[in-house]
């Protein structure tokens, strides 16, 4: 019964091993560049939920129109920085509408500036 | 089965360390394939562990009561329900099982996580193999359940009757999950500091796990209140003890945290204070089961102790130099982005809130080791009881009561005065209303009074959130108020899942307050005589028994009327568990909305004379309905918000 379980545990441990060494067979991946995509995407991530939160708290009533118009313009403003770095390097999902809205308002931006 | 667990124990400790040394390599040199292979450990060491613990579970099951551990927690009467829960019904099965969970906690990262950057995630992955390392080297070398004796019995010495109720089976594993839960939040905040990776990442990367593990800490605390409400039988269900505090300082750390963490993702500021937040909130759920096994300070609670103390204390100690050190030498790189614009703003009142939630916190945690404080500077050991938790706690209760209430109402950034006026003036006009009804009814007691006018407070701001938000819904999309009331918390169930839990917090506070009117009866009877308590008549029927395999009990036949009106029949009872040779005594409780009969079998005189108490406690549904509406709010808060939804 011993033995048996030796045994047992003994092909288990050989299936472990090669198990975690496989991944090594592979070459390294992923990179500094990848790293500084995750991080603006992450940026701009929570610049957009900030953008969704002010427009709740006008619509609440809890910021006036002054305040909010002021607010906004510097999240936006941070917001298309971001987007810009990430656009830079073809990173825009386009998949929110508040990303989109941006999009327009930093095309508006840059057709004012003669851009 | 049973010798194979045992020496898996073994091969999922090297598993655990060689996946640690691997993420460690890459690390160092930020390789991602020496990273997967570090997964791939993980993934084999909790397989391990998983075999150890089947070994055991399989031990008590087939009754091997050669294993000491198996003979001192279960014997062959036992229902297989609590075989199963005994695994973790003393010290080195509950040792194991932290380790068990730990690994599944790390396997779940895995999942999660697999594409994530690979120098953040090798010293994430390092720390949280050191921390199950730690908890599987004390069950191979220090507390291993696979100990066998010369003799083999035949038969168990049986589980602590205390621990013999089906809550038990699910209060510490939720508790445990809770606790281990806290271990992932700290390694990403370690894998933070170690790879230089400062910016909110970490942050959003644990969210899940934060709130998952703060869930169970909340879902723990209140089915450990409600064992000790029905199975210690004092008639209340907090009593301040030091492994009820072990449970609830991690809980107010981890709350304290989940606000903050929404400032550094919104804002760019407060990340030392939230690296701090993390690292006491894990901190804390180390000391309290270092608390629960040590035995080094006494409690009701400490059901295994042992020498592993030691080993503990110098596990935290560890923790305590290496976490700090670490903070200090990345200090410089974590300076906030951003300035407290307003001292009226959602930072500052979440500021707020931390300071409230970490004084209570410290507050705790000053109370629980006093004893050994007191010994140390002057020879004696003195206990705080409650009338110390109680004088500082309820102000402090209160005030993060108030700041539930008024939080939410205020803006990010910056809020205008008039501005919040006009969002509080119903609120508070309803406050003061509530204030002068119960006034009017005659509750005098100044904390209870405050207390229900508060929650009336909070429960308006609450509502009128909800409202705005569905006016907002409404009027752009014309939706019923049932479907903008739906969509409004489907979209931000963070937000609204946020409010929810603080309804429950409210619905908390309301039994709180009902705490103030408990009033205490005594009587010793003989069959057919009867006794008032409150509103209610008790007659006492007389004494049946009952005999089960390895218990005899005595049960007492109650009728409990009001107003001429029979409302139930009660059966306290006192059991003698031969094996264990322990009394145990039940209670029986009739409840209602406005107040819990609970009733105690005091003595027994002679054939057929029982001595009663009964505690009349008014409020106390409130407290387990708001422990409900707490869990299911945080249930909400854990689905990601509807963009990554959409996107996922």
């Amino acid at each position: 019964m011993v033995a048996l379980t030796i045994a047992l545990l003994v092909a288990l441990i050989l299936v472990a091993i090669a198990f975690v060494l496989l991944p090594l067979r592979r070459t390294a991946a992923g990179s500094i560049r990848e790293e500084e995509h995750f991080r603006l995407a992450r940026e701009k991530e929570g610049l957009l939920q900030l953008l969704r939160e002010l427009d709740f708290d006008r619509a609440v009533g809890k910021l006036s129109e002054e305040e909010h118009e002021r607010q906004r313009a510097e999240v936006e403003r941070m917001a298309i920085e971001v987007m810009k770095r990430l656009d830079a390097a073809g990173r825009l999902s386009g998949d929110d509408p508040a990303e989109l809205l941006i999009r327009v308002e930093r095309s508006r931006v840059d057709r004012e500036a003669g851009r | 089965m049973i010798l194979l667990g045992s020496y898996c124990l073994y091969v999922a400790l090297a598993a655990t360390a060689l996946a640690g040394a691997l993420a460690i390599l890459a690390s160092w040199k930020g390789r991602a394939d020496i990273l997967d292979a570090a997964r791939n450990a993980v993934l084999v060491a909790t397989g391990f562990t998983t075999l150890a613990v089947a070994g055991m579970v399989y031990a008590f099951v087939l009754g091997d009561y050669q294993l000491e551990y198996v003979w001192a927690n279960s014997d062959r009467d036992m229902p297989l329900f609590y075989k199963l829960g005994a695994l973790w019904g003393g010290q080195a099965g509950s040792i194991l099982f932290w380790g068990w969970l730990a690994s599944l906690y790390a396997v779940g990262v895995v999942i999660r996580h697999r594409n994530d950057e690979t120098r953040q995630m090798a010293p994430t992955y390092a720390t949280l193999m050191f921390v199950q390392g730690f908890f599987l080297t004390l069950v191979c070398f220090i507390a291993s359940p696979f100990e066998r004796a010369n003799v083999i019995p035949p038969d168990g010495r049986g589980l602590n009757p205390l621990l013999q109720h089906p809550i038990m089976t699910i209060h510490p594993p939720t508790l445990y999950l809770g606790f281990v839960g806290m271990s992932i939040p700290f390694a990403f905040a370690i894998g933070a500091l170690v790879s230089g990776k400062l910016g909110d990442a970490w942050i959003k990367r644990t969210r899940f796990w934060s709130i998952l593990a703060w869930l169970f800490l909340a879902a723990g605390n209140i089915l450990g209140a409600r064992w000790a409400y029905v199975e210690l039988g004092w008639g209340g269900y907090w009593a301040w003890d030091p492994v009820e505090n072990a449970a609830f300082m991690p809980w107010l750390a981890s709350t304290a945290f989940l606000h903050s963490a929404m400032i550094q993702e919104r804002r760019g500021m407060f990340k030392v204070w939230n690296m701090l937040l993390v690292i006491t909130a894990f901190l804390l759920t180390i000391t309290g089961t270092f608390i629960t096994r040590s035995g080094l300070i006494s409690s009701v609670h400490t059901f295994a102790q042992s020498a592993i103390g030691p080993w503990f204390s110098g596990f935290l100690g560890f923790l305590i130099v290496a976490s700090i050190g670490l903070l200090f030498w990345r200090r410089s790189a974590m300076e906030s982005e951003n300035t407290l614009d307003s001292l009226l703003s959602r930072e500052a009142g979440f500021l707020l809130n931390n300071l409230i939630l970490l004084g209570g916190a410290f507050t705790v945690l000053l109370g629980t080791f006093f004893p050994i404080l007191s010994e140390a500077f002057r020879g004696v050991k003195v206990s705080l009881g409650p009338p110390y938790f109680n004088s500082i706690m309820t102000p402090i209760g209160i005030a993060l009561l108030l700041l539930i209430g008024v939080g939410p109402l205020i803006g990010w950034k910056r809020m205008g005065w008039g501005a919040l006026r006009r969002l509080l003036r119903v609120p508070l006009v309803l406050a003061l209303a509530a204030a002068a009804i119960l006034l009017i009814a005659g509750v005098r007691h100044a904390y209870a009074r405050v207390t229900l006018a508060i929650c009336a407070f909070v429960v308006s701001t609450i509502v009128a959130e909800f409202a705005r938000g569905v006016r907002a819904r409404r009027s752009s999309s014309g939706e019923s108020i049932p479907t903008a009331i739906g969509k409004l918390v489907w979209r931000a169930p963070r937000r609204y899942g946020g409010y929810i839990i603080h309804l429950g917090v409210v619905l908390v506070f309301v039994g709180f307050a009902g705490a103030a009117f408990t009033s205490e009866y005594e009587s010793t009877l003989t069959p057919g005589q009867a006794f008032r308590a409150g509103g209610y008549e008790l007659t006492f029927h007389g004494l049946r028994e009952r005999t089960a395999p390895g218990v005899e009990t005595v049960l007492a036949d109650v009728k409990i009327s009001r107003g001429g009106k029979d409302l139930a029949i009660l059966l306290p009872h006192r059991s003698w568990y031969e094996k264990s040779e322990q009394l145990s005594t039940e209670v029986a409780i009739y409840s209602t909305p406005m107040h819990d009969l609970y009733l105690i079998l005091a003595g027994l005189d002679g054939e057929n004379t029982a001595s009663f108490k009964v505690y009349l406690n008014p409020l106390v549904s409130w407290f387990w309905w708001g422990g409900i509406v707490i869990c299911l709010g945080g249930v909400l808060v854990l689905l990601p918000p509807r963009q990554r939804r959409m996107a996922g």
